[in-house]
């Protein structure tokens, strides 16, 4: 029996011609590389919030360009840039201290820093939001009480920036979470590719884009659903919202 | 027998904004347990020098001094003053205390953690020390059913005795009042004066930047007059709200 004629539920099961493994899995990859991108974006993206507003002004606009770049053109060229030009500038530098070209870095590792790279520049912006949006008066509360750097920040900065980033962020993860999707063109095999795999194989797109679909949606809803806890439980001093 | 040392010495104080000279060195001393009130016109330059003192504002020029210990200032190659020691300007602000007039309540704390996160935090007291402490403050401020509410749930009289209960918390030799009724209610002015005159009454060293001809005249020890910065006349409020006060302050008073 060739596997167009199989019944949707043995194609999308987990037995032997069942895609359902291999589906799953790939929604498990995607939530890993859009985890892991999100936590470079975060990471770069605070840094990226940081510099904006230092009194340095080449660093200032230095984050300011990354921002105008990043923001400006197609993620998937990011995500090709990174996998295809990774190889050639890791051999120049290697190149460089006289050592042998390594190999091609792995798919996973260059797809979650192009979109992670993307995501710092949209982080960045809400880090920024978010710093701007912590009253002066607060800070000065507690310089007047002789805080130091670090215990304003840990105790009175971050605690509010918090509660004012985390709404835009959740939108920030969905769209990273989407992003991930393009990483399929360098064949690392997150939900986009299994699926196109799957369709390709059976000759079923439909029947794999729908499902495809269906753990997309999982994967966004759930995490709202997450986020939105996570806000109401940070947020109790801001009263409801 | 009075204290040789003065809890406050601030030296020919100047600061200027974009070209602007709003404090044109001003002197002040205070003694441990005045009660010196601050007066002057808006503009004056009143509340930039009181935040000059724990430099939130920092001055061009000037000496600042608290029980004796010299403001870790020094000037740069270009004759501006800056911080040379981070840590000795933290202790220095630890040891004094600021109400503000937007209050200025960490807004994420309950009140008994806004009231004990500098002793905790910045002094290291023990938190079940610190929290007994806290609550017999706030006993004393008058908020002791409140100290589980956050400081939205609070109209704004009880924010700022709420203030005044988190900067006692740290027993400060110097408390910096900037103007702690001008955002109140009219009717929610009194519980805070009230309070102000019970620490006056108990010997707290106080500098109160305040509209509140009352307070001024009634709880200081002694009376300042800002205008344009430079203090214009100064003295115990008998002097200055008496026949022989110069005529800038009457002019000012009679405004």
């Amino acid at each position: 029996m060739s596997e167009q004629d199989l019944p949707a539920f043995a194609l999308l099961g987990f037995g032997t011609d069942g895609w359902g493994r291999v589906l799953v899995l790939g929604a498990v990859l995607t939530l890993a590389l859009s985890l892991a991108s999100m936590t470079i974006g975060s990471v770069l993206g605070a840094l990226l919030a940081w510099a904006r507003g230092s009194r340095r002004g080449w660093l200032a606009r230095l984050a300011t360009a990354y921002g105008v770049i990043m923001r400006g053109v197609p993620e998937l060229l990011v995500v090709l840039l990174l996998y295809f030009g990774a190889p050639g500038l890791m051999a120049a530098v290697a190149g460089l201290f006289g050592l042998p070209a390594p190999g091609s870095p792995p798919a996973f590792l260059t797809g979650s820093l192009a979109i992670g790279l993307v995501s710092a520049a949209y982080q960045a912006e809400v880090f920024r939001g978010g710093l701007l949006a912590v009253p002066k008066g607060q800070v000065e509360a507690a310089l007047a009480a002789g805080m130091g750097p670090w215990l304003r920040f840990r105790r009175i900065v971050l605690p509010q920036v918090l509660h004012h980033v985390l709404p835009p962020l959740g939108n920030v993860w969905q769209f990273n979470l989407k992003d991930s999707a393009l990483v399929a063109i360098t064949g690392l095999a997150e939900l986009m590719r299994v699926s196109l795999v799957a369709a390709g194989s059976t000759r079923r797109p439909f029947l794999f884009f729908a499902a495809a679909m269906v753990l997309y949606l999982a994967l966004t809803s759930l995490s709202s659903a997450v986020f939105r806890r996570i806000e109401a439980r940070g947020s109790q001093w801001a009263g409801r919202r | 027998m009075t204290d040789a040392i003065p809890v406050l010495r601030a030296t020919g104080i100047e600061k200027s904004f974009g070209g602007r000279k709003v404090l044109k060195g001003i002197d002040l001393d205070a003694a441990k347990g005045e009660v010196i009130s601050i007066l002057g016109g808006s503009g004056s330059g009143k509340s930039t020098f009181l935040r000059c003192l724990n430099l939130l504002e920092m001055p061009d020029v000037g000496e600042i001094s608290i029980a004796g210990t010299p403001a870790p200032l020094v000037r740069d190659r270009h004759g501006a003053l800056r911080v040379s020691d981070a840590r000795a300007l933290g202790s220095m602000r630890a040891r004094t205390a600021m109400v503000f007039q937007g209050f200025n309540l960490w807004s994420h704390m309950r009140v008994i953690d806004n009231v004990i996160a500098a002793p905790v935090h910045v002094h290291g007291m023990a938190r079940e020390e610190a929290v007994e402490r806290a609550h017999a403050l706030l006993e004393r401020v008058g908020m002791g059913g409140f100290a589980q509410h956050w400081p939205r749930q609070l109209s704004g009289g009880q924010q700022q005795r709420v203030a005044i209960a988190r900067a006692l918390a740290t027993d400060p030799e110097l408390m910096l009042f900037d103007e702690p009724t001008s955002a109140l209610d009219p009717e929610r002015v009194r519980e805070v004066l009230d309070l102000m005159r019970s620490l006056a009454a108990e010997g707290r060293t106080m500098l109160v930047v305040t509209h509140e001809m009352a307070f001024a005249r009634d709880v200081s020890t002694r009376v300042v007059h800002v205008r344009e910065g430079r203090i214009e006349s100064m003295g115990p409020p008998a002097q200055m709200f008496g026949p022989d006060a110069s005529p800038a302050f009457r002019a000012f008073l009679s405004a």
